[in-house]
């Protein structure tokens, strides 16, 4: 909370302030675009459709109810401390597991976690996928597979736990533990961001 | 009679009709029971909301017994597979999920938290949706101390409990 409110007061001294030595572009995603769909199952273009201003991004898999239950619980809980105006911020988590996280799915997620406006669920071909979370760094294996009595597949995932903040021109400058990092510390940063 | 032999008369009585309730090893999240040393006490029970078809967990803190004791295995009428899992760290920055074979151990007195990150109870495949502001009923059985009937509150994601990088 301390930081959040250096990083407001700062945002309101300085006007503009200088981007520091933590929030330096370390990979630029600009160049590149990648095909997917978003949870109501419209065309999404990453990162293009997400500058103009700070993105925060997440990576799970629905079935995943432990550690992916816990970053979204954080995404919300950055929402909630950035204060009520986050229109200047977008939120786009990815699913890795695109073959069962589909459009539909999604939706259904949303609603029950109530990501709302602002706050994107994106799936897509699973190369296209691949590549972006190769990209990400974000690893993730199938670690055990079975069946239900329905005949519904069934499998775990192993997963990278974090969360990447962009900002406004597509460039990733800082990733943080996903399911357990300071919403406060990444809310700062993200206002730090808006006041560049 | 004075108030001191009311006092102890009044104990007796009401310790003589706990002792017969047919439920005494029944607690529940609202009331967890502590009968003494030789019983678990569930408390802090909670679950994600999640879609029908979807997934979920249970996480509760379990006081130990004076003995060691295990969970073995959990019923819920509403999910198609319940599983006693682990997070556990994977190697190479992963995070997986596995399911714990002999189920989960409680040990003497402190027990075992069921919590994000660590032993948790997985709800897979569930045939109607977990809203949050409801509870769910589900059965656990322990190798020693037997079934204990656990109600669940399901926690929206704003409810969920913090899981900060020292865990």
């Amino acid at each position: 909370m301390l930081r959040l409110a250096i990083a407001g007061l700062a945002l309101v001294l300085a006007g503009c302030a200088e981007r520091p030595d933590h929030l330096s572009p370390e990979d630029d995603l600009s160049s590149i675009t990648w095909s997917l769909l978003g949870q109501d199952s419209t065309q999404v273009a990453f990162p293009a459709d997400f500058t103009g201003q700070p993105t925060l991004v997440s990576a799970i898999y629905t079935n995943c109810a432990d550690v992916c239950v816990m970053t979204m619980a954080n995404m919300k809980r950055i929402r909630r401390a950035l204060g009520p105006d986050t229109a200047g911020v977008h939120f786009v988590t990815f699913t890795f597991d695109p073959a069962r996280d589909t459009p539909t799915v999604l939706r259904r997620y949303a609603g029950t976690w109530g990501t709302g406006p602002g706050w994107t669920l994106v799936t897509g071909d699973s190369t296209e996928v691949a590549s972006l979370m190769d990209r990400l760094e974000i690893r993730y294996e199938i670690s055990r597979r079975d069946t239900l009595a329905s005949g519904t597949p069934i499998y775990s995932i192993s997963h990278t736990d974090k969360i990447l903040l962009f900002d406004a021109e597509g460039r990733l400058v800082e990733s943080y533990g996903g399911s357990a990092s300071s919403p406060e510390a990444v809310a700062a940063d993200i206002l730090t961001l808006r006041s560049l | 009679m004075n108030h001191p032999v009311a006092l102890f008369l009044v104990c007796l009585f009401l310790a003589g009709i706990l002792g017969c309730q047919p439920d005494a090893q029944t607690p529940s999240a609202e009331q967890p029971t502590d009968d003494g040393a030789d019983s678990l006490v569930l408390s802090d029970p909670f679950a994600p909301a999640a879609p029908e078809t979807g997934t979920s967990a249970v996480f509760v803190t379990i006081q130990g017994a004076s003995e060691p004791d295990t969970l073995v295995q959990a019923e819920f009428a509403g999910a198609e597979r319940i599983e006693l899992h682990e997070t556990f760290d994977a190697g190479n920055g992963l995070s997986g999920m596995r399911e714990i074979e002999g189920g989960i151990p409680v040990a003497a007195v402190d027990g075992v938290v069921l919590k994000p990150g660590g032993y948790h109870i997985m709800l897979i495949g569930l045939t109607e949706a977990l809203a949050a502001g409801d509870t769910l009923a589900i059965n656990l059985g322990f190798a020693r101390s037997g079934e204990q009937l656990l109600r669940v509150p399901i926690l929206s994601l704003e409810d969920m409990p913090a899981r900060r990088q020292a865990e």
